[in-house]
């Protein structure tokens, strides 16, 4: 074959220039590029960002220890001093330290740990002063919020991410499969959608935390023993008296104050817990056992149950999208090829369901928080001493009164919640506009 | 028409059965029951409490004599409010409740869409953006928030309304508006929506042609395009309005359902719960009909199936 011309490879040479400066641009950063140019949505995904890294990190910020106890700051309003007891005492040895981080910050996992052998190294006892104020035990309300964050955050993205894997699954199962099963299914869900879940949800964590037994004692204790009440762990002379009467107790019980001055839970890692009520300058016992359904702890049977509620509306969806993709070209192509129902709905059916699953996982989230802070304000979410934004926000309202107003115990956790709501609301939007397929190329 | 009740009602039945045995059922696999007491019983005693509530008989027997009673009506014996029966309970308390929901609705709604109508109608303006903004907040915040922020305001600061309590209308004016305050954001937000499309249309631009004033415009033509969307709203505001009585009536201290519902909650009242939790099921379901119903009703192109 002859060698072209030089001016037609020049004009070859010029077009592969052209092509390979042509770069495709795919959905996802498509989406992106339409999504940076909402300000809104960006301003709050860079605030959501902020508030993750923080909730995760919050064992090395220099915060106050949020269940160390100190009554004599009650109620402080938000100041800008240092603490004279800064509540973390390193001075005397390693057990001393040890005790007194495990007062301050409770027992936590190893990661947490290490961040927090870090923060002591670093900051020592220098702690941000209390600018949000104290509550009614004295306790920092910063530290609080952002360890209470932890939490809230927390069962927002697992409750969220159980209603996700349980929705996509049962509803891409009943959009392929169609006909019948899809019928059945459907209807299944339409049933369970009409039941106000909310009360159901109620009512199972209520049945969940029976009591077995509940047999009360009374305990004749030497004087003073009201001071024990207000430590964080169990004194010896506390625990002989108990162990004295019939009930001993496990290394490393912990006392957690639901009402102060009045009743206290009495928190072992093993068996049975114990509620504490100081009546007429006597101590009353009121034997419970824990409420563990197969040995999971509340807040994980919380995960589960929060997440069976939220899975329905994703359900739905998923369905609906799958029947739409259902008839296109790339499943008939797979079909041919010899792919098995299994693996076409989930090596490609899936995968194309991303955006109207991360659209419903934003908008989610924000349901999902608010829920735990509608149970843990009713005192049926989170239990004492772990703190969420809805507990605080409890406290907050159970602690106006006439005369003094606290108006910090109810305007920052308020804002807290108030803020991430906000943000992740205006994130789940911009999201649904950004991946928006009609909005392709605009 | 009739075929779309009786279908629909049947559901309810289903929904209503299927909660019912799900809930019995979870009740009598936990330990412990509703005769256990701070001391214990005799066993004397308690062999004869058990024979009175039936607790000795066989599982299935107990659940058909149940079912029976819930289906006459009879809800049982409150375990924890001595010499009530769950009917009186609930006799009490919901008119107190019903009240306090209709007239949080009613505050819903005309906020709602009277602040949705002035954002439309100057849009752009700082009303609109005001109003929008207010919105937003109302959606972000809890209602139990709301409600913290509304007392320490206007019952510590401004003394203007009592804070707790029921029975005259001064009490009842704060805790409706902390409940109806999201969703009288959120109407306001698709009363607002609606009323920038329908404003666009033809027909609206001839109704000002023709000379009408604005406010005829508005409130005769325009709005009845822009309400659909807020009626379908109605059913999940109604369900929202319910499960947010239980947090408002207890920062309220306002006897009613709701509060009952958490005290039987935290004090394992088993009978009582279930009780309500049929209850809500059941104004729930008829209250999403009513919507579904009335949306017929207003936009003749819709067809109930």
């Amino acid at each position: 074959m002859p060698t072209p011309r030089q001016p037609d490879l020049d004009r070859y040479a010029a077009l592969l220039d052209e092509v390979r400066a042509i770069k495709g641009v795919s959905l996802g950063r498509d989406a992106w590029r339409r999504l940076r140019r909402n300000r809104v949505a960006m301003v709050s995904l860079g605030f959501l960002a902020v508030l993750g890294t923080l909730a995760l990190l919050t064992p090395l910020l220099p915060l106050q220890p949020p269940r160390y106890v100190n009554m004599a700051r009650q109620f402080a309003p938000p100041e800008f001093s240092q603490p004279e007891k800064p509540g973390i005492t390193l001075g005397e040895g390693p057990d001393a330290r040890r005790a007194s981080l495990e007062e301050g910050f409770g027992r936590l996992d190893p990661v947490s740990n290490v961040l927090l052998a870090i923060r002591v190294a670093v900051f020592g006892e220098w702690s941000i002063p209390s600018i949000c104020g104290t509550d009614q035990l004295g306790r920092d309300a910063l530290s609080r919020l952002f360890w209470g964050a932890r939490i809230s955050l927390a069962v927002g993205l697992v409750a969220t991410l159980v209603s996700l894997v349980i929705g996509v699954a049962y509803g891409a199962i009943a959009g392929y499969l169609g006909g019948q099963t899809d019928n059945l299914m459907m209807r299944i869900v339409d049933v369970l959608y009409s039941i106000p879940f909310i009360f159901v949800v109620i009512f199972l964590i209520t049945i969940l935390s029976a009591e077995a037994t509940r047999q009360t004692l009374h305990l004749e204790l030497p004087a003073g023993f009201e001071q024990d009440l207000e430590q964080e762990t169990v004194s010896p002379r506390l625990g002989e008296a108990f162990a004295e009467n019939g009930y001993p107790l496990a290394e490393g019980a912990t006392l957690a104050s639901e009402t102060p001055g009045e009743r206290w839970r009495l928190s072992q890692k093993e068996g049975r817990s114990y509620v504490v009520e100081l009546a007429d300058g006597r101590l009353r016992v009121v034997t419970e056992t824990t409420g563990r359904l197969l040995g999971a702890s509340r807040i994980v049977v919380f995960f589960f149950v929060i997440g069976a509620i939220y899975w329905l509306t994703m359900a739905r969806v998923v369905r609906g999208q799958v029947i739409s993709l259902k008839n296109e070209q790339f499943i008939e192509a797979a079909r041919t090829i010899g792919a098995g129902r299994r693996r076409i709905i989930f090596l490609h059916l899936v995968p194309n369901l991303l955006s109207v699953v991360i659209v419903y996982l934003t908008l989610t989230i924000p349901r999902v928080m608010l829920f735990e802070a509608f149970l843990s304000f009713l005192g049926l979410g989170v239990e004492a001493p772990d703190v969420s934004w809805g507990l605080l926000a409890n406290e907050g309202i159970k602690a106006i009164t006439p005369v003094r107003i606290f108006w910090w115990l109810v305007v920052f956790p308020g804002l807290a919640l108030g803020l991430t709501l906000w943000a992740l609301n205006f994130l789940g939007d911009g999201l649904r506009d950004a991946l928006d397929p009609r909005m392709k190329n605009r | 028409m009739t075929r779309f009740l009786l279908r629909r009602l049947g559901w309810m039945a289903i929904t209503l059965w299927v909660v019912f045995t799900v809930s019995f059922f979870l009740m009598k696999a936990v330990p412990g029951g509703p005769l256990d007491r701070e001391r214990a019983l005799d066993p004397q005693i308690e062999e004869n409490l058990k024979a009175r509530y039936h607790l000795d008989e066989p599982l299935v027997q107990q659940y058909v004599r149940e079912l029976g009673n819930v289906l006459r009506g009879d809800l049982g014996v409150s375990f924890r409010l001595a010499d009530f029966r769950v009917n009186e309970i609930i006799a009490q308390g919901f008119p107190i409740s019903a009240s306090l929901g209709i007239v949080a609705l009613g505050f819903a709604l005309v906020l709602g869409l009277s602040a949705g109508i002035v954002s439309a109608v100057r849009r752009g303006s700082a009303a609109d953006v005001g109003l929008m903004a207010a919105a937003t907040v109302g959606i972000a915040l809890p209602n139990f928030v709301i409600a913290g922020i509304m007392i320490i305001l206007l019952v510590f600061l401004w003394p203007l309304f009592p804070a707790a309590g029921w029975g005259t209308p001064w009490h009842l004016i704060l805790p409706a508006f902390c409940l109806g305050a999201p969703y009288a954001a959120y109407i306001a937000r698709l009363t607002r929506t609606g009323m920038l499309d329908v404003l666009s249309q033809d027909y609206i631009r001839t109704a000002y042609a023709k000379g009408l004033p604005g406010r005829t415009v508005i409130l005769r033509h325009a709005l009845k395009g822009a309400m659909l969307p807020v009626v379908s709203f109605l059913g999940p505001a109604i369900a929202g309005i319910l499960t947010g009585s239980l947090v408002v009536e207890q920062i309220f201290a306002i006897p009613g359902l709701g509060m009952h519902f958490v005290e039987a909650a935290t004090q394992k009242d088993y009978t009582l719960a279930m009780g309500l939790v049929l209850l809500y099921t059941t104004l729930l379901y008829t209250m999403n009909l009513l919507v579904d119903v009335s949306y017929a009703f207003l936009d003749p192109r819709v067809k109930l199936e």
